[in-house]
């Protein structure tokens, strides 16, 4: 199955690995990083579930029990970032693949729903010096 | 034809700003020093609100200096903060802006969303504070009516529209994300059909389906300027940068059309001293041609820089040539020269640097030569006597003339008057206007080496009638501040020269004691001067004091 991102109310960009995504309809934020991020990144190229689905299997990355590319698939669904694509588009020039990687988690979305809390949040002072907004500095939260 | 061999403007930028706009605008492969500069000598938890701005811009420039940034995680977040913030406030607005286009409302978008939709082409990049669209006067109860429908509301009390002759009406929705409903494009222009010309020149495209119109590149570039002038002050000049994306991405611009529109609305000087800061960070952007340009478009801003070159010994930006040739036919321009031997205006002296930052040339003003010794150290003393006999372009081998780090003055005296006609009766917290003439009694002038923040000022203290000090700090009146690359001197003549009072908001009566600040250094008055006192009188509002 094909599925698209549902742009462009769904606003996303990758940096440093890591991808944002922000819902325009509800002011929701999302951000993917590790194996999620890959997997938002090979829906944005075109490829399908089964191909995404396989090649985790294909790499041995979670244990034949584990449904987690089915699983993440089911809340980007459910959070309406994406839709079975309707047309299919041109085939992607690549086959996807991923690697192991030892620091990559089970694919999650991280999702911020306080839009007040978001938009007020002062983006020098009050977040983490290492992460950055969104991220709240705990010190200060303590 | 021009008296000016080079320009300045009214405005500077500081050294900050100056290393920001470098890292953005200059030609690779300067970039990346500019920015390791600026990092090297910021606090990022201090910067300033128009640096803050360009932050977005920054990190996606210099993404990959990520090992000799320490504040990656900040600014990656500041771009992230950003991109949030202006791609809601986009989505609202297209839906406001469908609405509009559905009621056949014409509207022209400009500044942040127009720059964004059609030159940036990235949420993140220029941070947006609200929506700015022009509408025809005729549209705007009709606009406001869709706004409202749309769960947007009037972000002030309703009687500011009375009171206040707005050319713009703040309308904010829920999370107070604004939306600027334009009648008159600029605050400083409100006469009717002024913005005619914006309206025949506004480019269609479209946006995700909806036919909108943005302003001319001429009038982005205008209204930027307009509004940056306005807000340089407070520390904004992102819009700089707006400018020279501006330029650079419209090689066919009409430079013509800039200048007439300032001219229409008499705001050529502003635009002029815009466009001197743009020249000021990338003079392939604005050039000292177009800079000339504007200025012949309007004679009386000419003739106004070039009597306060004039005035403080300034002279050697002007050409000598044509200074020669026009005075003999141009009695308003005599008057102008002829004037600098009565005016007492501050003096200056100007280096230049090369290219090792070393100072390889001076232009001295004869009355500040024997102030050489407090300005600047020789390396060779000797030469000392033999360099500065004479007043003019004097050429300095590099490395032998060091500007002193700190210029601690050792004569701090002096004199103030003040005129007997001065209204001493005031309304309670009424800021008023006194006349004063400030005289230097010491030995030597006072100088302002390039220490923006020791400026020289008169001020007062004020006391109750029982002689209880009840502000020492109070408004100062700055009289001598250097330029960059300038060294100013106020000299030893009387000067005249207004001071504003602010009273207190008791009635009552009030002891005001004049004295001179030497910011972050003195007050003159340590130093043994006697200043003026005053008594000034704040009566009660109803008049019965």
């Amino acid at each position: 199955v094909l599925y698209k991102i549902n742009e462009p109310k769904i606003v996303h960009e990758t940096i440093d690995g890591e991808t944002f995504i922000i819902n325009t309809l509800n002011g929701l934020y999302f951000v993917v990083d590790g194996y999620a991020n890959v997997i938002w990144n090979a829906i944005a190229n075109g490829h399908t579930f089964e191909e995404i689905n396989d090649a985790f299997k294909h790499a041995h990355i979670f244990s034949f029990e584990e449904n987690h590319v089915e699983t993440f698939f089911s809340t980007l669904l459910n959070e309406h970032l994406i839709s079975i694509a309707e047309h299919e588009n041109t085939k992607p020039s690549k086959a996807f693949v991923v690697e192991k990687n030892a620091n990559f988690q089970a694919p999650i979305l991280a999702k911020y729903d306080d839009l007040k809390e978001l938009v007020s949040l002062d983006p020098i002072h009050e977040i983490s010096p290492d992460m950055g907004w969104p991220f709240k500095n705990q010190s200060i939260l303590a | 034809m021009t008296f000016f061999e080079y320009i300045e403007g009214k405005y500077e930028l500081d050294v900050e700003q100056q290393l920001v706009l470098a890292a953005l605008t200059h030609p690779a492969p300067a970039q990346p020093s500019f920015y390791k500069k600026w990092l090297s000598t910021i606090d990022f938890d201090s910067i300033e609100y128009g640096t803050l701005r360009l932050v977005p811009l920054l990190f996606s420039t210099f993404q990959d200096h990520e090992q000799e940034n320490p504040y990656y995680g900040k600014m990656k977040g500041i771009y992230r903060y950003f991109s949030f913030k202006n791609t809601l406030l986009l989505s609202k607005a297209w839906i406001i802006l469908n609405a509009l286009h559905d009621a056949n409302i014409d509207f022209i978008l400009f500044k942040g969303i127009a720059l964004t939709l059609h030159y940036y082409k990235n949420n993140a990049i220029r941070p947006m504070g609200d929506i700015d669209f022009l509408v025809h006067p005729r549209d705007v109860l009709h606009a406001e009516k869709i706004l409202l429908k749309h769960g947007l509301r009037y972000r002030y009390e309703t009687n500011r529209r009375i009171l206040f002759n707005e050319h713009s009406l703040d309308y904010i929705d829920e999370q107070e994300q604004g939306f600027d409903l334009h009648h008159y494009a600029l605050l400083e222009s409100m006469t009717p059909d002024i913005d005619e010309g914006i309206w025949n020149r506004a480019r269609t495209l479209t946006w995700d389906g909806l036919a909108i119109k943005i302003m001319a590149p001429e009038d982005l570039i205008f209204t930027s300027c307009i509004n940056g002038i306005r807000d340089f002050t407070t520390k904004r000049y992102d819009w700089i940068y707006d400018v020279i994306t501006l330029i650079q991405k419209e090689p066919h611009l009409c430079w013509d059309t800039l200048y007439q529109e300032a001219t229409n609305r008499h705001l050529n000087e502003p635009l002029f001293d815009a466009l001197s800061l743009v020249h000021s960070v990338s003079q392939k952007s604005v050039d000292f041609t177009q800079l000339n340009e504007c200025l012949s478009h309007h004679p009386e801003d000419y003739n106004k820089r070039l009597s306060i070159l004039v005035s403080e010994g300034r002279t050697h930006g002007i050409n000598p040539v044509e200074v020669s040739r026009l005075l003999k036919h141009q009695a308003s321009l005599w008057r102008i020269f002829k004037r600098k031997k009565i005016l007492n205006a501050s003096k200056h002296i100007r280096y230049f640097y090369d290219e090792n930052e070393h100072i390889n040339r001076l232009y001295l003003h004869r009355d500040c030569v024997s102030e050489m010794r407090h300005v600047f150290d020789l390396i060779h003393p000797r030469t000392f006597k033999a360099t500065f006999k004479y007043s003019g372009y004097i050429n300095i081998r590099p490395g032998e003339l060091l500007l002193k780090s700190d210029v601690n003055l050792s004569c701090y005296s002096a004199q103030i008057k003040l005129y007997k006609k001065n209204d001493l009766v005031f309304n309670p917290g009424e800021k008023k206007e006194i006349k004063i003439k400030l005289k230097n009694t010491g030995s030597i002038m006072w100088i302002d080496a390039r220490h923006p923040e020791k400026k020289y000022g008169v001020s007062y203290h004020l006391f109750n009638m029982d002689g209880a000090l009840l502000s020492w700090d109070n408004p100062r009146h700055h009289f001598l501040a250097s330029r960059k690359n300038y060294v100013a001197f106020f000299g030893k003549k009387e000067r005249t020269m207004t001071m504003e009072i602010h009273a207190p908001k008791q009635p009552g009566e009030y002891i005001i004691q004049f004295d001179i600040v030497h910011e972050q250094v003195l007050w003159y008055s340590e130093k043994g001067n006697k200043f003026p006192q005053i008594c000034i009188k704040v009566k009660a509002k109803n008049g019965l004091n």
